[in-house]
């Protein structure tokens, strides 16, 4: 059976790009995979893209990212789009691709715009995930959504706001390090306590911010991967859960996710070197962290002191860039296991857990990277 | 245009009279109705009209509203369990933050939701109203 191998990994700073389009994101990243690329035959490009027809008017994106970059006309382009999960979508595409014999080299390619409108109307967009009939109609926002389970996540397990606010503090002096952040500056627990109310009882700090971005990484067959690079991060099988939101403060989704990707490869959280979480909001971090078992339930951001997680910065500081989110986590893990992350590190990570999901937990999936 | 008026037309039932699908076969309720029943994917439902009627479970005041709901800032949202079964989250009218509390009993009522201004298209659905004595 073949394996499939990251070969290769570039991110673009996160951030507002006013003067960048679609083209020029995937120019900047692919750019800098340039010897890989020369070095690999890619036959697919897969773009993961959530929201670029409501904030770029644009479709086709691959297509147009084959032609412009000059891959070759071999080169078949395909997009993902399942929301904020679109990233680990693409990784589903691409792994299959290349573990059924079909690709020998599929680049994935994660780009999001969302700086190109006010916040009002970003939300209007991103309300997109909510259902058609009746919640998006309404006028519901994804916010709101968070808020409740938040609201619901304090209730059932007594916790006042400042439980919450170590997730921004943490991930702020992550962010902090990291070059390609978009928040890259620290924040004190009376910043955090202090800042604007979204949506009753989320403030500023709660939520990730939305923002531009692209990030590229590299899949490679097992016979192809050691012409790619001399690096050996083997991708474990993509897992996925899709659960309706019921307003109950679990996260069932993320739990299943993590569980199947574990047990797809023979290991157990305890074996997790390094987490790479979707933290969408920071009550979302807690949820996700509480699935893996290794806290008990409700305190699942006490797991911080203990094991490192998100080292750059996460959704919260690095940034969220929509349906791209997935590739960035890819490459930063990537970057932790072959030592050539730009940021707060920590030593000996040769197994890393990445978990993400759509905005608010509908649908998660999970893969283990391993250095073999 | 904003607002399409096929869908406004098709989506009716639900947002008009609070439309759920009850499934014959295994009796789960699903709002807004759906041609299947999630839980045993049959298609023995039979369309509800749900009356309507809840308390809230939980709530949250919203202050980034989305574009085009900006006369309603800021937005009460609660979570309401119906007297007839399922869990929704609506969006609540007729009251003030400091007036709604966990426990509070709502009725659902048909209010102006959105509207697209250039083409006199009006989008009303389903918001909740706290029930007051005498009301």
């Amino acid at each position: 059976m073949v394996k499939v191998f990251l070969t290769a990994a570039s991110t673009f700073k996160v951030g507002r790009h006013y003067n960048m389009g679609f083209g020029d994101l995937a120019a900047e990243v692919i750019s800098s995979l340039e010897s890989s690329v020369r070095s690999s035959q890619i036959d697919a490009v897969v773009v993961a893209s959530a929201y670029p027809e409501k904030t770029g008017d644009q479709v086709m994106l691959a297509s147009k990212v084959v032609t412009q970059m000059g891959l070759g006309d071999r080169v078949m382009g395909l997009r993902t789009e399942q929301g904020d999960a679109s990233g680990l979508v693409a990784l589903a595409v691409g792994y299959s691709l290349v573990r059924a014999g079909l690709a020998n080299n599929v680049l994935l390619l994660g780009m999001e715009k969302q700086s190109e409108f006010p916040s009002r109307r970003l939300n209007d967009i991103v309300a997109q995930n909510l259902d058609e009939v009746y919640a998006h109609g309404v006028g519901l926002t994804n916010h709101a959504v968070a808020a409740i389970l938040m609201r619901e996540h304090m209730k059932r397990y007594g916790h006042d706001y400042e439980y919450y606010a170590s997730w921004p503090i943490t991930m702020h002096e992550n962010g902090k390090q990291n070059p390609h952040a978009y928040l890259d500056f620290k924040v004190n627990l009376e910043t955090v306590k202090s800042a604007q109310v979204v949506s009753e009882p989320l403030r500023l700090f709660d939520l990730a911010p939305r923002a531009d971005g692209a990030a590229a990484v590299l899949l490679s067959s097992d016979e192809f991967a050691p012409k790619v690079s001399d690096s050996r991060v083997e991708v474990g099988p993509v897992c996925s859960s899709t659960i309706r939101v019921d307003y109950e403060p679990r996260l069932l989704s993320a739990a299943n996710s993590m569980r199947y990707a574990l047990d797809a490869v023979g290991l157990s959280m305890s074996d997790v070197d390094l987490f790479e979480v979707h933290d969408s909001y920071s009550v979302m971090a807690s949820m996700i962290l509480e699935e893996t078992g290794l806290t008990p339930p409700g305190r699942g951001l006490e797991l911080l002191q203990h094991i490192p997680i998100n080292l750059g910065g996460g959704l919260k500081a690095r940034g969220y860039p929509g349906g791209a989110t997935g590739i960035y986590q890819l490459a930063e893990m990537y970057g932790h296991l072959t030592g050539t992350f730009q940021g707060r590190k920590v030593e000996n990570v040769e197994v890393g857990l990445v978990q993400g999901m759509s905005d608010l937990g509908e649908t998660s999936l999970a893969t283990v990277l391993r250095v073999m | 245009m904003r607002i399409s008026v096929s869908r406004v037309w098709r989506n009716r039932h639900v947002n008009y009279r609070m439309r759920a699908a009850t499934c014959k076969s295994c009796g789960s309720i699903t709002f807004p109705y759906q041609p299947v029943c999630s839980r045993c994917r049959g298609r023995n439902v039979e369309p509800v009209d749900l009356r309507g009627t809840g308390r809230i479970v939980s709530y949250t005041v919203n202050y980034q509203y989305r574009e085009g709901f900006d006369r309603q800032a800021p937005q009460i949202v609660a979570l309401v369990e119906l007297d007839d079964g399922p869990k929704v989250l609506g969006v609540l009218t007729d009251v003030e933050p400091e007036e709604v509390y966990e426990g509070q009993r709502v009725s659902a009522v048909l209010r102006r939701v959105s509207a697209d201004s250039y083409h006199g298209i009006i989008y009303y659905a389903l918001k909740f109203r706290p029930v007051r004595d005498g009301s």
